[in-house]
C-alpha cells in the first residue's frame, strides 16, 4: 500500500487526482482552479527536487505494480535523465501555467483548458517517469488525447482542422509504438528498461519493432517527413499550450528514443544492426529542412514551430550519433530547447495577447511598447543561434565534438548551417522590434505596465536561466545530463 | 579563496557590470549614462595597467573559471595580449571621453554607452583570454554588442549596414567556431599553444584550420574578399564607435590572427620539422598574396572615395594589409621571422593609434561642418586649426614620415619584405617589394586627397555650425598625437618592446635579438624608404587628378558583394526558401493527397459495402416475398384443409343423418315389427281393420332415408367400379 506513496508515483497521480477536483470545483471559484493548476506542476516538481539527492547519490528509484494489467504490468522509476527531463517538464509547466493564468482571462472555455492542462501534465510525467515500455505507452496515450484538447481551444475551423490532423497522426504513432511494445515482449518477454538494454541479439522482429518505435516517437517529436502536424497544431492552440507543446510535449518523443536505443536495444545493437543511419539520416533532413522551411514563414508562430522541427533534429542526431558528448548535447539540448522556445512562444503570446499581431512584418517598433518582452525574445533567439555563453551554445558545441567523435564532419558544418538559418529567421524580427520604426501613430505612451507580472515573471525567469546558468561554475543542468549520457553509455543506472 | 588572479576579471568586469547598470537603471538623466562609461572605462584601464606592471615584474596571473560555460573560461594574459588590452583600453577611455562632448544629444544614450562598455569588455576579454574558448566567448560577446553602435542612427542606412556586418560576422563566427572545434577535437584542449605537430600526427589538415580561423579573424579585420561590411559600418556608426570599431575591435583579428599563424601553427616536435616549416612556409606564401590583395585594393578603392569616413575605412583596410603582409614574411622566413612579427605587431599598435585619431578627427569635421561628403567640405584649416594639426599628424604617422607614428613599423614592414624576396629568390617575391612601395604610394595619394579636400581650398558646404572644438575633444586629440609623436620619436625603443611579444612562439629568439641590434631607423636608407614612396604618392595623386580619376564610380556590379556575395547568399535564401518550403510543401501535400486517396478508398470500400448491403435487401425482400407466397400458400392449404374438413364434416352429418334415418327406418321397421303380431292379431279380432294400413304409414322420412341410401350405394358403386 505504502508503495503508493513513492515519488514518482506521486508525481504522476497527484496531478491526476487534481484533474478531477479542478473539474469538481471550477464552477464555484475560478481562483481555486488556477491556484489547483498551479500547485499540481509545482507539486511534481517539489517531488523531484526531492529525490535530487537520492539520485545523485548514484541510486535509481523503481518502483513495480506487477498486478496492474498482468502480464505487463506497470512500473516507475526516476534516474538521472528522468529526474533531468521531469524536472524541467514540471518547471516549464509551472511556469507557462502561471502565465497562462493571466493569457487565459481573454480565452473563452477556461474551465476545459485547466483540467486538461493538468491531466496532459499526469501524461507528460508519466511518460517520463514510467519504468517500463507499457507504462509508458499507456501515459504517451493519455498525454497525446488530452492535448488534443488544448489544440482545438480556439475551436475556429483552422484548429478543428489542425486538431484532426494532429489527432490522426498521433493515434498512428500510437499505434506504431503499440505495435513495437507488443513486438519488444514477443522477442525479450520483458518491456522493463534495463541499463545497457535487454534485447540481445537485432532478429527481424526487433528491427521492425526499432522502426515502429521511430516512426511513434518520430511522429511526436516532429521528425521531418512524420512533422505535418507540427507546424498546423502549435500555432493554432493558445499560446502557453504551444509553449507547451513545442516546449515539452515534443521532448518526451526524443526521450522515448533515447530509452528505446540505450534501455531497450542497447547502443551496441543498435550500431550492429547499422540503425543508427537511419536516425542520422532522418535528423540531417530534419534540421536542414526545418530551419530552412522557417525562414519563409511569415506568422510567428508558424515560424518558431517550424524552428522547433529542426532543433528536435539537433537531438535526434546526438542520439544517432552514439558518442558520448554527443548524448551529453542531446539530453541538455532537450533542457536547453525547452527554456528556449517556451520562452520565444510566452513572448510571442504576449505580443499577440496584448496587440493581435502574428504576422511578423507587423512587428515593427515593438521594442519601444513591449521592451522587457522583446529583451527576453532576444535573448532566447540568439540562444536558438548559439551565441557563446547562453544555453543554446553549449548543445551545440557538445553536439558539434560528438560528430567530430563519430568522424563525421558532415553533421558540424550541418549544425553551424542551421545556426546561421536560425540567425537569419531570428535576427530581421531582433531588428524590426528593437531598432525600427513603429508603423502606427506614436504619441500614446502609456504609462501603464506593458505586461501584467504573472505574464512578465515567467517570461523573465526563462530568460535569466537561458543567460545564467552556464555562467554559474556547476551547471546543474549540465551536470545532470553528463552523468545521464555516461551512465546511460556504461550501461548502469 | 580570492587571490590576486582575480584581478584578470576586473578589466572585464567593469566595463560589463557598467552595462548592465546602465540597462537596468531606467533614470533619464543627461549625465549618469555618460559617467558611468567614462568611469567603467577608467577602471578597466587601471586594472590593465596593474596586470601589465604585475606581468612586467615577473608574476603571471592565471585564472580558471572550470565547467563555466560548460568548457571553462581561462585567462591569462600572454605579453602580447596584455600590451594590446592596455593599449585598447586606453583609447577606450579616451574615446569615452570623446563621446560625452561628441554625442552631446544623442537619442537613446543609454542604449549607445551600455553597448560602448559592453563591447569594451568584449574586446578586453579577447585579449585576456588563455585558450581560443574563452577567446570566442569575448568574441562574439564583442560583435553583439557593437551591433546597436552600427545601427545607432535608426536611417535606413544604418540598418542596412548593421545587417551586412551583423550576417556576416555571424558568419564568421561559425567558421571560426568550426575551427576552434576541429582544433578541440584533434588536440582535446583549446589552449594557445604549439600544435602543428599534433595536426600533423592526428592527420588532420593544417591548411583547412587555418583556412577557417583566418576567414573568423580576417573577417574582422577585413582582408579583401571578406571586407565589404566594412566601408558601411564604419561610415554609419557614430565616430567614437567607428573609432573603436576600427582602432580596437579590428585589433581583436589581428591578435587572433598573430596568434594562431605565430603560436598555434608552431611546431614542437624535431622529427616533423621539414614538414611543419613546409606548412608554415606555404601559408606564408598564400598570405602575402592575400596581403598584397587587401593592400593594393584598399587604397585603390580608397583614392575614389567621395566620403571621408568611407575613405578612411578603405585605408584601414589598406592597412590589414600591411599587417598581413608582415605576418605572411614572418611565416614564410619561419624561425628568422622574428622581425617581421614584431614589425606586424607594431603596426597594429600604430594602426590602434592613427585610426582612432583619424575617425575621432572624422567626428569633429562632421560636428562642426555638418557633411563628410568632400563636395561640402574644404578651407577647414582657417576654422579648426587645432584640428588640422591634429589631422596632419596623423595622416603622416599613416604615411609613415620619420617621426611620426607609422615610420618604424613600416620600415620594419619593408625589411622583412626585402628578407622575403631574399630568402625565396623569385621573380614574384622581388616584385612584392615593389608593390609595396607601389601601396605606400597609393596610402600617400589619397592622404593628400583627404587632406587637401578638407582642409584648403574653399569650403563648400552651408555654414558651419560651432566655431571650435570643445575642451574634451582637443584634449582627445592632443593625448592620441602625442603618443604618435612618441612612438616616432622613439621607434626603436618601441621595437624592442614589442619584439617581447616574440616568446612563445615559432620565432628563434637569439636570431631576433641579434637582428634587433642591426636595425636603425636613422639611416638615409630608411628615409630612401619612405621617402620615394611618398614621391611616387604625389605623382599618382596628381596623375589621379588629371585623369578625375577621384570621381570615377566603378559600376556596382564590379563589386566583390556584387559578384561574390549577394549570388551566394541569394543562392542560400533560395536554397532555404525555395527549395526546401517546396520540398516541406511536398511532404505535406504527400500527407494531404494520401489523406485524399484513402478517403477515395473509403469511399470504395463504403460502395461495395452498400453493394453487400442492397444484395442482402434484394434477397431480403425477396425472402420476405417468398415468405408472403409461402404465407398465401398456407393459407390456401390451410382454406383447402378448411374446405376439405367443412365437405368431410357435412359427409359425416350426411351419414349420421343416414345413421339417424336408418336407427330410425330401423326403429320404424321394429315398431312396425312389434305392430305386425298386432295387426295379426287385429287381423285375427277384426279381419278388415287390416284394410287401413296404407302406404302413408311408412313415413316419408324413412323413404328419404331410402333414397340417399341409395344415392350413395350408386356413388359407391360408380367410383368404386371407376377405381376397381
Amino acid at each position: 500500500m505504502f508503495m503508493f506513496l513513492q515519488t514518482p508515483v506521486l508525481a504522476v497521480i497527484i496531478p491526476m487526482v487534481l484533474f478531477a477536483v479542478i473539474y469538481l470545483v471550477e464552477r464555484r471559484s475560478w481562483r481555486l482552479r488556477n491556484a489547483l493548476a498551479v500547485l499540481a506542476p509545482l507539486i511534481s516538481f517539489l517531488l523531484l527536487l526531492g529525490s535530487y539527492p537520492q539520485v545523485i547519490a548514484g541510486e535509481r528509484v523503481f518502483i513495480e505494480f506487477p498486478a496492474i494489467l498482468p502480464p505487463l504490468g506497470m512500473s516507475f522509476s526516476i534516474d538521472y535523465l528522468s529526474l533531468l527531463v521531469g524536472l524541467v517538464v514540471s518547471f516549464v509547466w509551472l511556469l507557462v501555467t502561471i502565465y497562462a493564468t493571466e493569457y487565459m482571462v481573454k480565452e473563452h472555455a477556461k474551465n476545459r483548458y485547466y483540467p486538461f492542462s493538468t491531466l496532459t501534465l499526469a501524461g507528460t510525467m508519466g511518460v517520463i517517469l514510467s519504468g517500463d515500455l507499457f507504462t509508458f505507452f499507456l501515459f504517451f496515450e493519455l498525454m497525446s488525447l488530452s492535448a488534443y484538447v488544448l489544440i482545438v481551444h480556439e475551436e475556429t475551423p483552422e484548429a478543428m482542422r489542425a486538431g484532426y490532423k494532429y489527432l490522426v497522426l498521433t493515434i498512428a504513432g500510437g499505434l506504431a509504438l503499440f505495435f513495437a511494445t507488443i513486438a519488444v515482449f514477443e522477442i525479450a518477454g520483458t518491456v522493463s528498461f534495463a541499463p545497457g538494454g535487454f534485447i540481445a541479439e537485432v532478429s527481424g522482429l526487433a528491427i521492425m519493432a526499432f522502426y515502429a518505435f521511430l516512426i511513434g516517437f518520430g511522429i511526436k517529436a516532429g521528425i521531418v517527413p512524420l512533422h505535418v502536424w507540427l507546424p498546423e497544431a502549435h500555432p493554432v492552440a493558445p499560446s502557453p499550450a504551444s509553449a507547451l507543446l513545442s516546449g515539452v510535449m515534443l521532448k518526451t518523443g526524443a526521450y522515448g528514443m533515447i530509452r528505446v536505443v540505450f534501455n531497450v536495444f542497447g547502443y551496441e545493437g543498435i550500431r550492429g544492426a547499422g540503425l543508427d543511419n537511419s536516425m542520422l539520416v532522418l535528423a540531417a533532413i530534419t534540421i536542414f529542412l526545418g530551419s530552412a522551411v522557417a525562414i519563409s514563414q511569415e506568422d510567428i508562430k508558424r515560424r518558431l514551430a517550424y524552428s522547433s522541427v529542426g532543433q528536435m533534429g539537433y537531438i535526434l542526431l546526438g542520439i544517432g550519433l552514439l558518442q558520448e558528448r554527443a548524448l551529453i548535447g542531446a539530453i541538455f539540448h532537450i533542457f536547453a530547447h525547452a527554456v528556449m522556445k517556451s520562452s520565444l512562444f510566452l513572448a510571442a503570446g504576449a505580443v499577440i495577447h496584448k496587440t493581435g499581431k502574428r504576422r511578423i512584418s507587423e512587428w515593427n517598433g515593438l521594442g519601444q511598447e513591449m521592451t522587457v518582452t522583446m529583451l527576453v525574445f532576444t535573448v532566447a533567439a540568439l540562444s536558438m543561434v548559439g551565441i557563446p555563453p547562453l544555453v543554446g551554445f553549449v548543445s551545440k558545441w557538445e553536439l558539434a565534438l560528438g560528430s567530430l567523435d563519430a568522424g563525421n564532419w558532415g553533421f558540424v558544418l550541418l549544425l553551424l548551417l542551421s545556426s546561421m538559418m536560425n540567425f537569419i529567421y531570428y535576427f530581421p524580427l531582433i531588428q524590426n522590434t528593437l531598432f525600427g520604426k513603429q508603423q502606427a501613430a506614436e504619441g500614446q505612451a502609456s504609462n501603464s505596465p506593458e505586461l501584467p507580472w504573472k505574464m512578465l515573471a515567467p517570461m523573465v525567469v526563462l530568460a535569466l536561466i537561458i543567460v545564467l546558468i552556464d555562467l554559474f561554475p556547476q551547471n546543474p543542468a549540465l551536470d545532470l545530463a553528463k552523468r545521464a549520457a555516461g551512465a546511460l553509455f556504461l550501461g548502469v543506472h | 579563496m580570492f587571490t590576486r588572479d582575480i584581478l584578470l576579471l576586473l578589466p572585464i568586469l567593469a566595463p560589463i557590470l557598467g552595462a548592465l547598470l546602465l540597462l537596468l537603471n531606467p533614470a533619464r538623466s543627461w549625465l549618469w549614462p555618460r559617467v558611468v562609461a567614462v568611469l567603467a572605462a577608467f577602471f578597466s584601464l587601471v586594472a590593465l595597467v596593474v596586470v601589465f606592471n604585475l606581468r612586467q615584474a615577473g608574476t603571471i596571473l592565471q585564472l580558471n573559471l572550470l565547467h563555466v560555460v560548460d568548457y571553462g573560461l581561462s585567462f591569462r594574459p600572454s605579453f602580447l595580449g596584455v600590451t594590446l588590452a592596455v593599449a585598447v583600453a586606453a583609447l577606450w577611455f579616451l574615446a569615452s571621453i570623446f563621446a560625452v562632448s561628441f554625442l552631446k544629444s544623442t537619442h537613446s544614450p543609454r542604449r549607445f554607452f551600455a553597448s560602448f562598455l559592453l563591447s569594451m569588455g568584449g574586446c578586453v576579454g579577447v585579449f585576456l583570454a588563455n585558450d581560443y574558448f574563452t577567446f570566442f566567448v569575448f568574441f562574439e560577446l564583442m560583435t553583439f554588442a557593437a551591433y546597436p553602435l552600427v545601427v545607432h542612427a535608426e536611417s535606413d542606412h544604418a540598418r542596412r549596414a548593421g545587417d551586412i556586418y551583423l550576417y556576416m560576422s555571424v558568419a564568421g563566427g561559425l567558421v571560426l567556431l568550426f575551427g576552434i572545434l576541429l582544433l578541440v577535437w584533434a588536440t582535446g584542449t583549446a589552449e594557445i599553444a604549439p600544435k602543428l605537430h599534433v595536426l600533423l600526427e592526428r592527420g588532420v589538415n593544417p591548411y583547412i584550420l587555418a583556412f577557417m580561423f583566418l576567414v573568423g579573424f580576417g573577417l574582422k579585420m577585413g582582408l579583401v574578399p571578406l571586407h565589404i561590411w566594412l566601408p558601411y559600418t564604419y561610415v554609419s556608426a557614430p565616430a567614437p564607435a567607428t573609432a573603436m570599431l576600427s582602432g580596437a575591435m579590428n585589433k581583436t583579428g589581428v591578435y587572433g590572427l598573430v596568434v594562431f599563424l605565430t603560436v598555434t601553427l608552431a611546431n614542437k616536435s624535431e622529427t616533423l620539422a621539414p614538414a611543419a616549416t613546409l606548412v608554415q612556409e606555404n601559408i606564408g606564401l598564400i598570405l602575402l598574396g592575400l596581403g598584397l590583395v587587401t593592400m593594393l585594393m584598399g587604397g585603390f578603392l580608397a583614392l575614389m572615395q567621395s566620403n571621408i569616413k568611407r575613405l578612411l575605412a578603405y585605408s584601414s583596410i589598406s592597412q590589414m594589409g600591411y599587417i598581413v603582409l608582415a605576418l605572411a614574411s614572418a611565416m614564410y622566413l619561419t624561425k628568422e621571422g622574428g622581425l617581421a612579427h614584431t614589425a606586424a605587431i607594431f603596426h597594429a599598435f600604430n594602426h590602434a593609434l592613427f585610426s582612432t585619431t583619424l575617425f575621432l578627427l572624422g567626428g569633429v569635421i562632421y560636428m562642426y561642418a555638418g557633411s563628410l561628403l568632400f563636395d561640402r567640405l574644404g578651407g577647414l584649416a582657417r576654422f579648426l586649426p587645432f584640428t588640422a594639426i591634429a589631422a596632419l599628424i596623423a595622416s603622416l604617422s599613416v604615411l609613415g614620415l620619420p617621426g611620426f607614428a607609422g615610420f618604424g613599423s613600416k620600415t620594419l614592414i619593408h625589411k622583412a619584405l626585402v628578407a622575403v624576396a631574399e630568402h625565396g629568390d623569385s621573380w614574384w617575391l622581388l616584385m612584392t617589394e615593389k608593390l609595396f612601395v607601389l601601396g605606400s604610394a597609393i596610402t600617400a595619394a589619397y592622404f593628400i586627397k583627404l587632406y587637401l579636400g578638407i582642409f584648403f581650398g574653399k569650403f563648400k558646404g552651408a555654414e558651419l555650425r560651432y566655431r571650435q572644438e570643445g575642451w574634451l575633444m582637443r584634449t582627445v586629440l592632443g593625448v592620441l598625437c602625442c603618443g604618435m609623436l612618441l612612438v616616432g620619436m622613439f621607434p626603436g625603443l618601441a621595437m624592442r618592446f614589442f619584439s617581447l611579444a616574440a616568446e612563445g612562439t615559432f620565432v628563434n629568439i637569439t636570431y631576433l635579438v641579434k637582428k634587433l641590434a642591426t636595425v636603425d631607423f636613422w639611416t638615409a636608407y630608411a628615409y630612401g624608404g619612405v621617402f620615394w614612396p611618398f614621391a611616387l604618392g604625389i605623382i599618382v595623386f596628381v596623375i589621379a587628378k588629371y585623369c578625375r580619376f577621384f570621381a570615377w564610380k566603378y559600376p556596382k556590379w564590379l563589386s566583390v558583394e556584387a559578384l561574390v556575395f549577394r549570388p551566394a547568399y541569394n543562392f542560400f535564401l533560395m536554397l532555404c526558401c525555395l527549395y526546401a518550403t517546396k520540398a516541406d510543401g511536398g511532404i505535406c501535400d504527400v500527407y494531404d493527397r494520401g489523406g485524399t486517396i484513402s478517403g477515395r478508398l473509403l469511399r470504395q470500400v463504403k460502395r461495395f459495402d452498400d453493394l453487400i448491403d442492397e444484395g442482402y435487401e434484394a434477397v431480403g425482400h425477396g425472402t420476405s416475398q417468398i415468405v408472403e407466397q409461402a404465407r398465401q400458400l398456407d393459407q390456401g392449404v390451410n382454406k383447402a384443409y378448411q374446405d376439405v374438413g367443412g365437405h368431410a364434416h357435412s359427409v359425416a352429418h350426411g351419414m349420421s343423418m343416414v345413421d339417424t334415418a336408418a336407427d330410425e327406418a330401423y326403429a320404424l321397421v321394429g315398431k312396425a315389427a312389434t305392430r305386425v303380431p298386432e295387426g295379426l292379431n287385429k287381423l285375427e279380432g277384426i279381419g278388415s281393420t287390416a284394410s287401413t294400413f296404407s302406404l302413408q304409414n311408412v313415413t316419408i322420412g324413412s323413404l328419404i332415408v331410402a333414397v340417399i341410401l341409395l344415392m350413395i350405394l350408386t356413388i359407391m358403386y360408380i367410383y368404386g367400379g371407376q377405381v376397381l
